[in-house]
């Protein structure tokens, strides 16, 4: 047997150290960074004290600015100030609304309109992926002044109610800002961890269980999430909403009130736009504790306008907005197959909740108040911590949570004639797989299209389009003999991959899906590459450190299974799992990331048995004191 | 446990219709407690694979026993019935005029937007799923499959008026 090296008993080959995570809640007007400090979830504040940092970029003439400097020259530099780029994140030009549409100059990378859409601004055309990575940069620095060394991991959140473009580009987005994605959490998700329902909710009794509706009306988008809780385990029954809707719409009402007021059909300028929207946002902003307020606008030139709104015409002028929250609402309702009374209460989340007439329709709808103990601005990040902590593996065994999530919307292939064919219905709890066989039907076709679409209804036209791919050599046949089985995979991100086959002869193809409005893997690298030019060296170092860590985690994680399952496995496989570690461990001294890497990919294919073994286990345990002869 | 992996097996239950459903809850959410990749965030990727691979079993199953009508049909499966085969659909003429009658009580009440008489077709239906089942659940134990599986098909039928009372109240909402 090889000269092994083997800690002793109890003591961890590494010490344990607490590994540095956050959670970002990347929102349509802020954006906040917050971690888990003495077991306290907290948002990390800038040099002046503010915990938020206005989602907005601006790109000046020989500068990036970010956050509140960026917002200085929204209004004498309207375009290349990029605010509510969130509402752009996985969409086409084509999907724009019209009042988007005046905002910026847009550009399409694909000429039809249809791609990924880019903003023009004086230092060329950016996409909303660079725009997004801008924001997300900021606060990794942040976080890592703030907790002094380099962050191991982040929480992003994203609207429930985001589809698969839209989780894509915000994941391309952390990835192009030097973020390891520990995961993407669901917004009221995130809500639900960071209220701990089942422990501390105020006038509720300790450890409550029950269901939950997670009311979440943020600057650009809304969702409706309810789940339900029990003993740690957040289960998600069923989440609606809408990525169109949010306190914008509400300044946009206020704003469009006062341009009827001045008879003006639309603002003078961009640079107007963005002054009136400001006012508009301010004067929602003082009704919230005031009966009346002003917008005021100055044009330039020493022109300007101004309007006196009271809280009953705010709220008149708004309310179909909030009839549209509400139809979210009961369509969640009727998803999770509830009734309103078995909602144990409603918890508000987002800075747009703090409208009165929001809060007044609600009470309204379920028979009592809603819970606001938390900031609603805050409490997205909060959660996201407190995952993102988990997930890097600082939280004890005993303390540790569960998030069961579902994917909002239906995944669908294209059948013949327009038609969508569901492969996985929306409120499908996630990860989850699903195949579908196909035929050909033509004698002696060879190969087949695929066109994967996302939503609800049933023409494909309807549906938002997220891939298309071929399945190519299937074997020539008569039509209707070939069998195309095509998998369905959404992992614990809520991103899909599709692959399809041909099950008689074994031809497969595979697909990420992400290739019209995410941006292709060779894009995202030469972006990283102009991000570190003439940096080189640097890129060397930086995937040398990144193999090092990683192969001293794969170590670690090798050496807690064999503490905990040394049994599971026979000498002779232990001695060669070992044997590799040894080896790798070595190597992790050298300078050689690619060796390492390989070495590491080798361990972990070597200790695929091992990791199948040690499943079965956790399952059995997790049976174990129910009724085991039902199982045998 | 065995070769014979079913949907009950993996869930800890009793293989029979009628189920307790809080055990079956309870069973998903310990399994997932044990097997969810969020458990093994910082795992080797062999390890993360087979997470996966568990995590998406687990949810198979829980969300096919939790429902009456994909209960019904896989307990059919499990007997080499397909209860779903498209080529064997004849039903009975007076459950098939039933259904005719169905959709144009659901029609009507969409044209009056009468909201309140769908949410109590919803009630109406739910009670004929669960008396269907109960019947169900008998002729199934007691071997008589041909009936089981009309009774299934007819389950099935009357989901989807479920569905369509759903979407006319969404459309009116």
């Amino acid at each position: 047997m090889a000269l092994l090296q083997i800690s002793e008993p109890g003591e961890s080959p590494e010490p344990h150290t607490r590994r540095l995570a956050v959670g970002i809640d990347l929102g349509t007007t802020n954006s906040l960074v917050a971690t888990l400090r003495n077991a306290v979830p907290e948002c990390l504040p800038d040099d002046e004290g503010r915990t938020m940092l206005p989602s907005a970029v601006r790109y000046a003439e020989d500068d990036v600015e970010v956050g509140y400097t960026a917002l200085v020259h929204r209004g004498d530099d309207a375009l290349n100030t990029i605010t509510s780029v969130k509402r752009f994140m996985g969409r086409s030009v084509t999907d724009l609304r019209d009042e988007s549409k005046a905002r910026y100059q847009f550009t399409t990378a694909s000429g039809d309109g249809k791609g990924q859409l880019k903003i023009t601004t004086r230092r060329g055309s950016v996409s909303p992926i660079e725009v997004s990575a801008e924001i997300l940069r900021a606060l990794k620095v942040r976080a890592e002044e703030s907790l002094g060394g380099e962050l191991y991991g982040a929480v992003i959140t994203v609207p429930a109610y985001f589809d698969d473009a839209q989780r894509q580009a915000t994941k391309d987005a952390a990835q192009l800002a030097g973020l390891n994605v520990l995961r993407l959490l669901n917004e009221p998700t995130a809500a639900a961890v960071a209220y701990g329902i089942d422990k501390y909710v105020d006038g509720l009794d300790q450890d409550a269980e029950g269901c939950y509706l997670i009311y979440d009306l943020g600057g650009g988008t809304f969702d409706v999430s309810i789940l339900r809780l029990t003993r740690g385990v957040f289960e998600v029954l069923a989440t609606a909403g809408d990525t169109h809707l949010g306190g914008d719409d509400f300044d946009e009402a206020l704003a469009k009130h006062a341009l009827d007021s001045w008879q003006l059909t639309r603002a003078l300028s961009p640079a107007g736009q963005a002054n009136l929207l400001a006012a508009s946002r301010a004067a929602k902003e003082a009704l919230t504790e005031s009966e009346a307020a002003t917008i005021k606008v100055n044009w330039g030139c020493g022109f300007d306008s101004s309007v006196d709104v009271s809280r009953e015409t705010f709220f008149a002028i708004t309310q179909p907005l909030v009839e549209r929250t509400l139809s979210a609402v009961k369509k969640s309702l009727r998803d999770a197959k509830l009734k309103v009374d078995q909602i144990d209460g409603v918890v508000l989340v987002g800075g747009a909740t703090r409208m009165p007439h929001v809060r007044a329709a609600l009470e309204a709808h379920f028979g009592k108040p809603p819970l606001a103990t938390m900031n609603p601005d805050e409490v997205v990040a909060l959660g996201a911590a407190i995952q993102a902590d988990q997930l890097a593996g600082n939280a004890k065994p005993g303390e540790q949570h569960l998030l069961l999530d579902v994917i909002p919307l239906s995944l669908g292939i294209e059948t013949m004639g327009n038609l969508v064919e569901k492969v996985i219905p929306r409120n499908s709890t996630i990860p989850i797989a699903k195949a579908q066989e196909f035929t050909t039907f033509k004698d002696g076709q060879t190969a087949m299209a695929f066109h994967v679409v996302q939503g609800e209804r049933e023409l494909v036209s309807d549906c938002r389009s997220l891939a298309k791919f071929e399945l190519r050599g299937i074997p020539p046949m008569v039509a209707g003999a070939a069998r195309i089985r095509v998998t369905f995979q959404v992992d614990a991100d809520g991103l899909l991959s599709v692959s399809a086959s041909e099950v008689t002869s074994g031809v497969r193809a595979e697909v990420a899906v992400k290739p019209s409005y995410g941006l292709a893997d060779g894009e995202i690298a030469s972006m990283l590459q102009s991000a570190f030019t003439n940096a080189n060296d640097d890129m060397q170092a930086r995937a040398l450190a990144e193999a090092r860590v990683d192969a001293q985690s794969l170590l670690e994680s090798m050496h807690k299974a064999f503490e905990e399952d040394r049994a599971l496995l026979n000498d002779a496989e232990h001695a060669m799992l070992t044997s590799q570690m040894g080896y790798l461990k070595q190597l992790a001294q050298g300078n050689d990331h690619r060796a390492i890497v390989r070495a590491s990919e080798d361990l972990n294919r070597a200790s695929t048995e091992f990791a199948g073994r040690r499943m079965d286990k956790a399952v059995q345990r997790a049976l174990a004191g129910k009724t085991l002869d039902q199982i045998a | 446990m065995n070769n014979i992996v079913d949907h009950f097996s993996i869930l800890c239950v009793e293989r029979a219709f009628a189920l307790d459903l809080d055990a079956l809850a309870a069973a998903y959410r310990d399994l997932q407690s044990a097997v969810h990749p969020d458990r093994f965030a910082n795992a080797p990727d062999a390890e993360k694979r087979a997470a996966m691979d568990q995590a998406v079993l687990v949810n198979d199953a829980y969300n096919t026993l939790r429902d009456p009508v994909k209960r019904a049909m896989y307990l059919l499966w499990l007997k080499d019935v397909n209860g779903m085969d498209e080529k064997n659909t004849s039903m009975p003429h007076d459950f098939l005029v039933e259904q005719i009658e169905w959709r144009e009580a659901i029609a009507d009440a969409k044209l009056k937007e009468d909201i309140d008489r769908l949410d109590e077709m919803t009630t109406e239906l739910q009670n004929i799923i669960d008396s269907m089942g109960s019947t169900f659940s008998a002729a199934y134990e007691g071997g008589h499959i041909a009936t089981a599986t009309t009774l299934a098909r007819k389950m099935r039928f009357m989901q989807k008026l479920t569905e369509e009372v759903d979407q006319a109240i969404a459309g009116l909402e």
